[in-house]
């Protein structure tokens, strides 16, 4: 066998070595107990988190997208809101909250009244697989409501995807956001998916947004014309950091991994979704089965080129190991965010992962080929 | 081929026009003057405006429909093309502060953060009159304390018994009531245009006349000898007691 087919041999059986060490690791952690801790720390953690964490990127500010916080006003002046807004013809007006019981005739008939309005979309929720809406006074329309559930993956607080329709009984129901996308005629039904990764544009402050009390004390508001505007909480008073009401949390978070409050408005996060599918830029996500296998192939040729290293200097190859890697992870973070801001979401951590196992483990297999030389005679790139 | 050349040109100039951008009103601070005296807000459409006014410390941040950014933060008059050579398009900048972000990181720069076990309340910037106090005259002068990331003050104040509460704008840290139409007046000082009330701490005040004045007078006079022998001047006196015994006279 020539050195060079040896050196492919290595490599295969390294790769399949860090394979399985990988997978064993995996299991240990996910089912004893005491290691799942960390499994449950890393499991809501992307590396890919700090594009949107650390603001890498700006991007330009949708002024089509408003947002009114309604923060704790009462039913008569968020209706007078609504007319106030509706008088400036925006697109669409949408209505992030829900009118779960009767307060006093007085509001809940001019509550009523604004609702009916025919480019007012309102919400709803599950849970469970009941659906909870507005009281049946005011009316609840499916075709003008949209749900408000923002569920994150299994065992993850973070939100990074957006489901905007599902099928159920035979009926397709729509997120809020998809029909609020839908009622502006910006987007045609054949066009929405059912679940798409967010790519966050930005946090409140990338969003002209309005207090419910300058909605009510001005009568002309220019840009809100052809706009839709989204009415919600953004926190009393608007903004306020340590009001965590309907805030949760996403990639924005200051903190990438670890204890941290909440970052973002669910107003926010829809208004995030909504320019996605207002502007059709959409991300693609490398699935499950791709990340494992450009894993493997990374992996391989990072051992390829490792122990060729190894064989031409091994006390180098020791002394300079730990630089490597390192320098191999921030230039694979890199080409992770590159990767996001070309569109092509790629979960970075399991390439990271392997190839550092990789590499770690040509020092083991070195080990193993030396006892099956001794025993087998068996050759190997690395010893002859 | 009058008719010709006239329709070309239309074909041809009519877009130019029109293309013109549209500037919205994303962010203002301080006071910024359009049309007619008034005040430049949030949402505005600018193009309407022939110039606007900037004050000293003032802030406008416009958007076009691009998402480009325009920005003004100096004292000035500015026209519509003035600022439309404001433009600042979004870059490009993920390799430079990806960069920055790890050097950062390396050198371990973070800003130290404090961190208290408690609740913070004292937010008040209103420094006269103080809390529960009664001032000589109707006309009063109100004042605060500065803030020096901030440009525009929001005074609010009302009667006691009324709903609403009258708010005025202003980058001073005083402001001069005349005459208040009762004797005993909620006031607060907030930073933000359209603060919850319902939150911001209120001061109370009420106003008396000399001869209540005289009166109450009376019972610091022993405290108001002691002061004097200690050598305090009649403006240091009136100041002490109004801080202390919450009876002052008028700034």
């Amino acid at each position: 066998m020539s050195e060079k087919q040896l050196l492919w041999r290595d490599t295969t059986l390294c790769t399949i070595l860090t394979t399985i060490v990988a997978g064993l690791l995996y299991l240990a952690f996910v089912n004893i107990s005491f290691l799942n801790v960390f499994t449950k720390a890393f499991q809501d953690f992307e590396f890919t988190d700090i594009f949107y964490s650390k603001s890498l990127e700006n991007k330009p500010i949708n002024k089509n997208i408003i947002l009114v916080n309604i923060g704790k006003s009462n039913r008569e002046d968020i209706s007078n809101a609504i007319r106030v807004i509706n008088n400036q013809n925006p697109k669409v007006i949408a209505v992030d909250a829900i009118f779960k019981e009767l307060k006093s005739p007085k509001s809940d008939s001019l509550l009523k009244n604004t609702l009916k309005s025919s480019n007012v979309v309102y919400s709803y929720y599950f849970e469970g697989d009941s659906m909870v809406q507005n009281h049946n006074f005011f009316k609840p329309n499916l075709k003008k409501s949209g749900y408000l559930n923002v569920n994150p993956a299994d065992g993850q607080k973070t939100i990074r995807d957006a489901k905007l329709f599902k099928t159920q009984g035979g009926d397709t129901l729509f997120s809020f956001v998809a029909k609020v996308a839908l009622a502006s005629k910006a987007i045609s039904k054949k066009q929405l998916k059912p679940e798409i990764p967010i790519d966050y544009s930005g946090n409140i402050e990338s969003f002209i947004h309005f207090d419910i009390a300058e909605v009510l004390n001005r009568g002309e508001i220019p840009i809100m014309k052809n706009a839709i505007v989204l009415l919600g909480y953004l926190g009393t008073p608007i903004n306020n950091l340590n009001d965590i009401e309907d805030k949760h949390y996403t990639p924005m978070n200051s903190a990438i991994a670890g204890k941290a409050i909440p970052d973002t408005y669910g107003i926010v996060i829809h208004a995030n979704v909504l320019q996605m599918l207002l502007e059709n830029k959409h991300l693609f996500k490398v699935s499950k089965t791709g990340t494992v296998f450009i894993s493997i192939l990374i992996c391989f040729l990072s051992i390829f080129v490792a122990m060729k290293f190894n064989k031409r200097n091994p006390f180098a190859f020791e002394i300079l190991l730990k630089i490597f890697q390192f320098i191999l992870s921030i230039i694979f973070v890199y080409m992770a965010l590159v990767f996001l801001k070309l569109g092509v979401l790629i979960n970075i951590t399991l390439i990271i992962g392997l190839t550092l196992l990789g590499l770690e483990l040509i020092n083991i297999y070195k080990s193993i080929m030396q006892f099956f030389k001794e025993k087998y005679q068996w050759r190997s790139y690395l010893l002859d | 081929m009058a008719k010709l050349f006239i329709g070309l040109m239309f074909l041809f100039i009519t877009p130019v026009i029109f293309a013109q951008e549209s500037l919205y009103v994303f962010q203002v601070k301080g006071n910024v003057e359009g049309k007619n005296k008034l005040f430049v807000q949030k949402g505005d459409k600018l193009n309407e405006i022939p110039s606007i006014k900037l004050a000293e410390g003032a802030l406008l941040n416009c958007i076009d429909e691009s998402g480009n950014s325009y920005t003004i933060n100096k004292k000035g008059t500015y026209t519509y093309a003035d600022i439309l050579k404001k433009v600042k398009k979004p870059k490009s900048q993920l390799t430079v502060t990806y960069l920055r972000y790890l050097w950062n990181e390396l050198l371990g720069v973070k800003g130290s953060t404090t961190t208290i076990a408690g609740v913070f309340r004292g937010d008040v910037l209103m420094s006269y009159p103080p809390d529960s106090a009664f001032v000589l005259n109707k006309g009063v002068r109100l004042q605060w304390s500065s803030d020096s990331e901030v440009t525009a003050y929001f005074v609010f104040y009302k009667s006691e018994g009324d709903e609403e509460f009258k708010k005025i704008e202003t980058k001073n840290t005083h402001l001069e009531i005349e005459e208040f139409e009762k004797t005993s007046i909620e006031w607060a000082v907030s930073t933000k245009p359209f603060p919850n009330l319902k939150n911001v701490p209120l001061f109370t005040f009420t106003t008396i006349d000399s001869n209540e004045w005289k009166d109450k007078q009376k019972s610091f006079k022993p405290l108001k000898s002691d002061l004097k022998r200690l050598s305090f001047t009649s403006e240091e006196i009136d100041e002490i007691i109004c801080e202390m015994h919450k009876v002052c006279k008028n700034k």
